[in-house]
């Protein structure tokens, strides 16, 4: 059934205009306020504590128990009415509230009768009550106890014993339907721990309460009540505390789903799977709370130590709760078979954990998973280095020194072609020049691909190497006490040359400095210049390339560049210096 | 009689194309080695005027050969060669100078060591 949001209030404005309308009787026949009052109140209360119920779980019966027995609080309240019928109806059915509260109490809190003795209850009390309705219906009631001022008009019955024995039968046996919810009652409380106690015991001590005014109520009599005894306030009242008992176990029940969704809060902010039973304990207000992790390793479960544990409840009010995922078991809860009472909060939990579990099986993955790659790109950094290297050996072993002979083979030929015509004099001239320039450029070339001078002299020699061949002056301020490991040194160095690189082209800098030197664990290269700034990390892929190398080895990439203010590359490498 | 050079590199070819050279350019190549070790031993047992010394060696770095002969009593003129640009490694290491092996000839030589410290 899908009820509105509104249905509350409505129904609450509906049960105050009802509770006045009875009140009103009451008033025409003189009754004070300090009877009315508490009358009307605990009506309301009733009905109040029934809609807090619905605002909670709505497939939770015990919100229309506690809305009715407010309601049906107010039949009997019509009794002095002028109007015969509504006087009779009053006096047959005005204590029909108390099978509603009886119900109510009974199923709290979770609004189903599962044991036998609580069904025996209820139907105790339902035929207590239909009884007395039908006899104050159908049997002789003298008209000074009615009140309504007339016989009985359904049957020709004059005999007011029939009544009388009906009357005393109820006020025996309505007083032990009340001691036995309270036995019932009790019986919960004993079987319970701290959580399932915690919700019963509002009810219980109200339950006494109210019992305690009943019986004293039948005690004196009926009709010290309608005259308005202070006895008469004391069952109103007391049935009020049972309402707003009911109503306060519910508001605990709450506050631990509160601590629920803190639970939750606080599970996904910071806490590891070891503390996660604490947590628990916590949450649940259930200091006696184990929880079991699914070992794959162990072949089963663990305890919070590590332990290899079993997952059955060592006594018998402790509950067995499995968590899985996908079929494959997670944790098990032991803890409160009162829990159980709240299914809600216990999925609530199961989800919790399950998502903590889960949420640190997937961390963990993706940690590995981004460890993986950033070591995979390390390597692939490294290899890389590694093959330019290589290149750079077999280029310089080989194709360098070839030409290398070569154009001192033809130098050679030079210093001996005295007697040779200019045309082959230009020729071989030609062919030195055209061979040096070929060395050149293939020597360029290597060290672009990997400057050996940083394998052979380290990162000092050639960054002094860069600085000397930089077309701009470069001033080096080198701190450099010990040499970092050779992805370091090449990500610094690459890093220190394409920023002059930079300065060289883009820049129309007249001066640069390279600063090197270690700090907190790291090697930091910044190259400033004094040019025109303004320049866009986002353009070439030189400098994203530099980023990129950098971050391989866990480094980071500054650019700051304002237009007109020159621009300075700061690159931090981590690095411990040996 | 000219400059008595010892050349120091590993290629024999490079070896035997700078001798022909220098030597016609009135240096006396006494001596030649192709590695580091083979080079201190060279030096110190030959006592050259010139050691012609390629910075990039199988077993080591010229410049620490350059550092190592600076001890020797009477060391010979260092001059670092290499195909690439080592110009900055002559600090500190005692050598006179560098040449680039693609420029290397008997005046090139003589300029560095006029240019000498």
């Amino acid at each position: 059934m899908r009820l509105g949001a509104g249905l509350p209030w409505l129904l609450f404005l509906a049960a105050v205009g009802w509770g006045l309308l009875a009140e009103r009787e009451q008033v025409r026949v003189g009754r004070p306020w300090t009877f009315i009052a508490p009358d009307l109140a605990t009506g309301l209360a009733l009905v109040a504590a029934g809609l807090l119920v619905w605002g909670y779980r709505r497939d939770n019966r015990c919100w229309w128990l506690l809305v009715a027995a407010g309601f049906t609080w107010f039949i009997g309240t019509f009794q002095p009415s002028v109007n015969d019928h509504i006087a009779l109806a009053a006096f047959a059915f005005g204590s029909w509230h108390g099978v509603f509260v009886v119900w109510a109490v009974l199923a709290f809190p979770t609004g189903r009768l599962p044991a036998r003795l609580d069904r025996l209850v209820l139907s105790m009390a339902i035929v207590l009550v239909s009884i007395r309705s039908l006899s104050r219906l159908f049997l002789f009631v003298p008209p000074d106890v009615a009140g309504y001022g007339s016989e009985n008009r359904f049957l020709p019955i004059t005999d007011g014993r029939w009544w009388r024995v009906i009357e005393d039968a109820f006020e025996v046996g309505y007083p032990g339907v009340l001691v036995l919810v309270l036995v019932s009652l009790a019986i919960r409380w004993l079987k319970s721990s701290a959580p399932g106690r915690r919700m019963l015991s509002p009810a219980l001590f109200a339950g006494f309460a109210f019992a305690a005014a009943v019986a004293a109520e039948s005690w004196m009599g009926w009709n010290a009540a309608i005259l308005g005894t202070p006895i008469a306030y004391l069952r109103f009242w007391a049935l009020a505390a049972v309402a707003t008992a009911l109503a306060y176990g519910l508001v605990r029940l709450r506050r631990t789903r509160s601590s629920v969704i803190d639970l939750v809060g606080e599970l996904g902010r910071d806490a590891p799977p070891a503390r996660l039973g604490a947590a628990l304990r916590r949450a649940l207000g259930d200091p006696g709370l184990i929880l079991l992790s699914w070992s794959a390793a162990a072949g089963g479960y663990v305890n919070e130590r590590g332990e290899p544990a079993e997952a059955v409840p060592e006594h018998p009010h402790r509950a067995v709760t499995l968590i899985a995922h996908r079929g494959q078991p997670l944790a098990t809860l032991v803890h409160d078979i009162a829990l159980l009472e709240d299914p809600g909060l216990v999925g609530a939990v199961v989800a919790a954990v399950r998502l903590t579990i889960e949420n640190e099986r997937l961390g963990a993955e993706l940690q590995s998973q981004l460890d993986e790659v950033a070591a995979s790109r390390s390597r692939i950094v490294a290899a890389g280095d590694a093959e330019r290297r290589r290149i750079e050996r077999d280029l310089h072993d080989g194709a360098q020194q070839r030409l290398v002979t070569i154009a001192l083979a033809l130098r050679l030929a030079e210093t001996r072609t005295g007697d040779a015509t200019p045309q082959i004099r230009a020729v071989l001239a030609r062919a030195v020049e055209d061979l040096g320039a070929a060395i050149d450029e293939l020597r360029d070339l290597a060290r672009g691909i990997h400057p050996a001078v940083l394998t052979e002299s380290g990162l000092v020699a050639a960054l002094t190497s860069l600085a000397d061949r930089s077309p701009v002056p470069v001033d080096l301020h080198l701190a450099i006490s010990s040499e970092p490991p050779n992805a370091i040194a090449a990500a610094a160095y690459f890093a220190a040359a394409e920023a002059l690189t930079n300065v060289a082209k883009h820049s129309y800098a007249k001066q640069a400095t390279v600063h090197a030197g270690f700090a907190n664990g790291a090697i930091r290269i910044i190259v400033r210049d004094d040019g025109k700034g303004d320049a866009d990390s986002g353009q070439g892929t030189g400098l994203r390339g530099i980023a990129d190398r950098a971050a391989a080895v866990g480094g980071t990439l500054r650019i700051h560049s304002p237009p007109g203010a020159g621009t300075c590359v700061e690159v931090e490498l981590p690095c411990v210096s040996s | 009689m000219g400059r008595t050079v010892v050349i120091v590199d590993d290629q024999p070819a490079f070896r035997r194309a700078a001798r022909k050279l220098l030597e016609a350019d009135g240096f006396v190549v006494i001596g030649e080695a192709g590695d580091a070790a083979s080079a201190v031993i060279v030096a110190r047992e030959l006592r050259p005027d010139v050691l012609l010394l390629d910075v990039r060696l199988p077993d080591g770095s010229g410049v620490d050969v350059a550092r190592a002969i600076r001890a020797h009593p009477m060391p010979p003129v260092v001059v670092l060669m290499s195909t690439g640009d080592y110009r900055h490694a002559t600090r500190g290491c005692g050598a006179a100078g560098f040449i680039s092996k693609a420029q290397l000839d008997g005046r090139a030589l003589r300029a560095t060591m006029a240019a000498a410290p």
